[in-house]
């Protein structure tokens, strides 16, 4: 039997008195798109953190391409909520400085492949500026070139909109989508139902740090049979508000 | 004041002044070092390290410099340590600035976000390479401020060490004073090289891109 491209198995962390995550088992295959939904306080990014290497582990074991990853080794890569931009550097040096320090590149070469990686996410024109010059929206793109340009094998992104409004979301959202369609492997944490529900091939629900449902997004949104996944689910529902027709496009010559 | 005063004021004054910076930027290089090993100490895992950088900071936070300096005077002979008296006064003042210069630091490096750290970590950086390119600026920025406030307090503090016998910029006025009978007059012109003195250091390390 061939090892899975990630695997978890029997993952436990307890900080204190408080389990966080339960006993996870969760394999995945390279390329797959996974969507971590659940409740906050379900250990949704504390398995992330787990798997990146970040959160020691009290019992099971996490493997990636059949190794425990540990930061610095630059296999896992992770897109956080708060961004974590270092505020003192531009955004074309946040993109170049682990080129420099850990993929050994020379300075005009992570200038270049980080000047590329901005353009991917739409934000060449912006690489002078520093983090505090841009939007959330611009922030979190620049956070994602800057994963993308150490080429992890696997990038974890830990409710990457949380903190944006709804436009920003949307831009956002389309970065992580296109990077999808390349076949990269990812997991994603996220309350945006209706993103994962397009862009994950699997869809994974957790709830009291344990995998309550594991199987295609499509079903797992659809049938949604488990009755926490249910409530859960309904909640959303009743959060879509009123909205304006979209716009009628103006016919040319009409 | 008339301007023959000042002219054959100023080159001692000077000469003053020059000693008073000599004595301060080596009080200040000597101090943030050592701050920065006390600041390493207070936040090591293990409790010796701890202990000891607690007892160093509220000592010499809690005593004033005049006594810990009248204290280094007194006590090194009687210990038998022939050491000079401007390394023992500027040895103090070093030792002061460090338990200051350990809590200033340790401040601002618990105000950096630990995900920016994390973030470094997970892109290949090594813990050093994250501290040192990351963390430290970070840090850096938030404590500027404090860090010149400090730097200009030791600068004032040294006129301190006059008391003990060095010849700066407060104890040369001194002299001044009672060989011209002109206190006031002196005073005020010793005041002014302070003023002159540390109103370069503030415009030196103004933050030009806040302002």
């Amino acid at each position: 039997m061939t090892q899975p491209f990630l695997l978890a198995e029997r993952l436990e962390r307890r900080v204190g008195d408080t389990q966080i995550l339960a006993g996870i088992d969760l394999s995945v295959e390279k390329g797959e798109v996974v969507g971590l939904i659940g409740p906050s306080g379900s250990g949704k990014s504390s398995l992330l953190r787990c798997i990146a290497g970040l959160d020691p582990l009290t019992g099971g074991r996490v493997l990636v391409e059949g190794r425990v990853p540990a930061p610095g080794d630059g296999i896992v890569g992770m897109v956080f909520q708060q961004f974590n931009l270092w505020p003192h550097l531009t955004a074309q040096e946040n993109v170049a400085l682990a080129l420099r320090l850990a993929r050994k590149k020379s300075r005009a070469e992570a200038a270049d492949r980080a000047r590329a990686m901005l353009d991917r996410v739409g934000l060449l024109k912006l690489a002078d500026r520093r983090p505090a010059q841009l939007s959330g929206g611009q922030q979190q793109r620049v956070a994602i070139a800057r994963t993308l340009a150490v080429e992890p094998h696997l990038i974890l992104f830990d409710e990457p909109t949380a903190s944006l409004d709804p436009e920003l979301t949307t831009e956002v959202l389309d970065v992580i989508r296109g990077l999808a369609e390349t076949g990269l492997t990812m997991l994603v944490v996220s309350h945006e139902m209706g993103f994962v529900a397009s862009v994950a091939s699997r869809a994974v629900f957790l709830d009291h740090g344990k995998v309550l449902v594991d199987g295609p997004a499509r079903s797992v949104f659809r049938d949604a049979a488990e009755p926490r996944l249910r409530r859960f689910l309904a909640t959303y529902l009743q959060r879509v508000a009123w909205a304006p027709e979209p716009a009628t496009p103006v016919t040319p010559g009409a | 004041m008339d301007w023959a005063f000042i002219e054959e004021a100023l080159p001692a004054l000077l000469r003053g002044a020059v000693a008073t910076v000599a004595v301060s930027l080596a009080a200040i290089a000597l101090g943030f070092a050592t701050g920065a090993a006390i600041a390493a100490a207070s936040t090591a895992r293990a409790r010796g390290p701890r202990v000891f950088a607690a007892l160093y900071i509220s000592f010499f936070r809690g005593v004033p410099l005049l006594v810990q300096l009248l204290l280094a005077y007194y006590a090194l002979p009687f210990l038998g340590l022939d050491i000079p008296a401007i390394v023992a006064a500027v040895g103090t003042l070093a030792l002061c600035c460090a338990a200051y210069a350990a809590e200033i630091l340790r401040g601002g490096l618990a105000l950096v976000p630990p995900g920016t750290v994390e973030a470094a970590r997970l892109l290949g950086l090594t813990r050093s390479q994250a501290f040192l390119r990351i963390r430290l600026p970070i840090a850096a920025a938030a404590m500027r401020p404090a860090l010149v406030g400090e730097a200009i307090m030791i600068l004032k503090a040294s006129s301190l060490i006059s008391l003990v016998g060095i010849l700066e910029l407060t104890r040369t006025s001194q002299a001044l004073a009672s060989s011209t009978f002109m206190p006031l007059q002196s005073y005020a012109l010793c005041g002014a090289i302070y003023l002159v003195i540390n109103f370069t250091i503030m415009a030196a390390f103004r933050d030009r891109r806040r302002a």
